[in-house]
């Protein structure tokens, strides 16, 4: 299983990254498979850290399901109202704040992976 | 490589495009026939599968991200054989490439998806990383007027490199440089004329999606599905054909295709 985690999440973006990366440059397909490969790994490095990626490979997050749980209630009610107030907006006012909790949602709920769902 | 500076008439290539998508409107479906058929099954499969563990209590939302991811994914691969097609219909004329009922996928369709997947990943590159560290720092509501910054960056950015893609169907070798050079001082040109050309299936998408969200029928929400399904086809046949009319306006074809629209 942790090899074929490994194959998806690693492996498989920098053979694609390499791929794209020759059809870039198709004049120097050496170096557009490199450069293609490598900011595969960067972009995905970056998304792994900034998505808390790290923290549930390393087991931080193992031990604290109580608290996720609870976070994960607060993400759903947030998501509801996020659908409440967004469609079918009848002011301004609501607009702000279909803006608002969008923003707290994406911040608190999606990037830290404790609902992934955005409304 | 003439016209390499000349300035690509707006209106002109909006107005191209449409011809040729409603000039031969039957020819267009006869080449989106099977692909579309796909992409109804694919969103069909996904509504299926929605529905279904809409009902089971333990939904998660990070495993319809997954789903969601996998089903664009898969219908950019069922449309491209299409759209590949349909930039060759649009560079070389009905006359000369009929549109023909076929799914085909070769090494030509194999490039396109690549440049197309390019495409894609640079666009999100340019709105989503930015935006990520910037709603990680908190800058919540500064982040929408950053957000509607960058979408206008990479409009512009996707509609240089999108020169690839009829370059691509035509079979020439190209890349980001070759495209990024023959766009050059017509950027916000194709951009312009790729945003014009897309508007009015926009407003009728939105105008659909609001009538079918408010009223939240079944039979409005299958309405709106089937409207989605049309107009995006449709959308997708003018995008390619500004497209190949671009690149034909400023990377020239030989003189015996030349007439073409």
């Amino acid at each position: 299983m942790t090899l074929l985690l490994l194959l998806l999440l690693v492996v498989a973006p920098i053979v694609l990254g390499g791929v794209l990366g020759a059809l870039a440059w198709p004049r120097r397909p050496r170096f557009g498979r490199a450069a293609g490969a490598l900011t595969a790994a960067l972009v995905g490095a970056y998304l792994f850290w900034a998505t808390g990626g790290l923290s549930l490979l390393t087991g931080a997050n193992q031990g604290t399901e109580v608290a996720l749980g609870s976070i994960r209630d607060q993400c759903r009610a947030l998501r509801a109202a996020i659908i409440d107030n967004c469609r079918g907006a009848p002011g301004p006012d609501f607009a702000q704040q279909c803006t608002r909790n969008r923003a707290v949602f994406i911040a608190e709920c999606v990037s830290r992976r404790h609902v992934a769902a955005m409304p | 490589m003439t016209a390499q500076t000349a300035k690509l008439p707006i209106w002109q290539t909006v107005r191209d495009a449409y011809r040729l998508v409603f000039g031969h409107f039957g020819g267009m479906w006869k080449a989106a026939l099977i692909p579309t058929s796909l992409y109804v099954v694919l969103l069909g499969l996904i509504g299926y599968h929605q529905v279904a563990t809409a009902e089971s209590a333990d939904a998660d939302g990070a495993e319809a991200n997954v789903l969601l991811l996998v089903a664009v994914l898969a219908a950019i691969v069922v449309l491209v054989p299409f759209l590949s097609q349909w930039h060759r219909v649009s560079l070389l004329g009905p006359e000369r490439e009929p549109p023909r009922i076929r799914f085909r996928f070769g090494v030509r369709e194999l490039r396109f998806l690549g440049h197309c997947l390019l495409l894609i990943l640079i666009g999100c590159t340019i709105v989503l990383l930015p935006l990520l560290a910037l709603v990680m720092s908190g800058g919540g509501e500064f982040a929408f007027i950053v957000g509607v910054g960058l979408a206008l960056v990479m409009l512009y950015v996707i509609a240089r490199l999108g020169l690839m893609l009829p370059a691509t169907a035509m079979d020439r070798r190209t890349g980001l440089v070759d495209a990024w050079t023959r766009s050059k001082g017509n950027g916000v040109r194709i951009a312009v004329a790729l945003f014009l050309a897309e508007l009015p299936w926009r407003i009728l998408n939105t105008i659909v999606e609001t009538i079918a969200e408010q009223t939240g029928t079944v039979g409005l929400s299958l309405l709106y599905a089937t409207v989605t399904v049309f107009t995006t086809i449709i959308g997708l046949a003018i995008l390619a054909s500004v497209l190949a009319v671009a690149y034909k306006t400023l990377a020239g074809l030989p003189e015996a295709v030349r007439t073409a629209v």
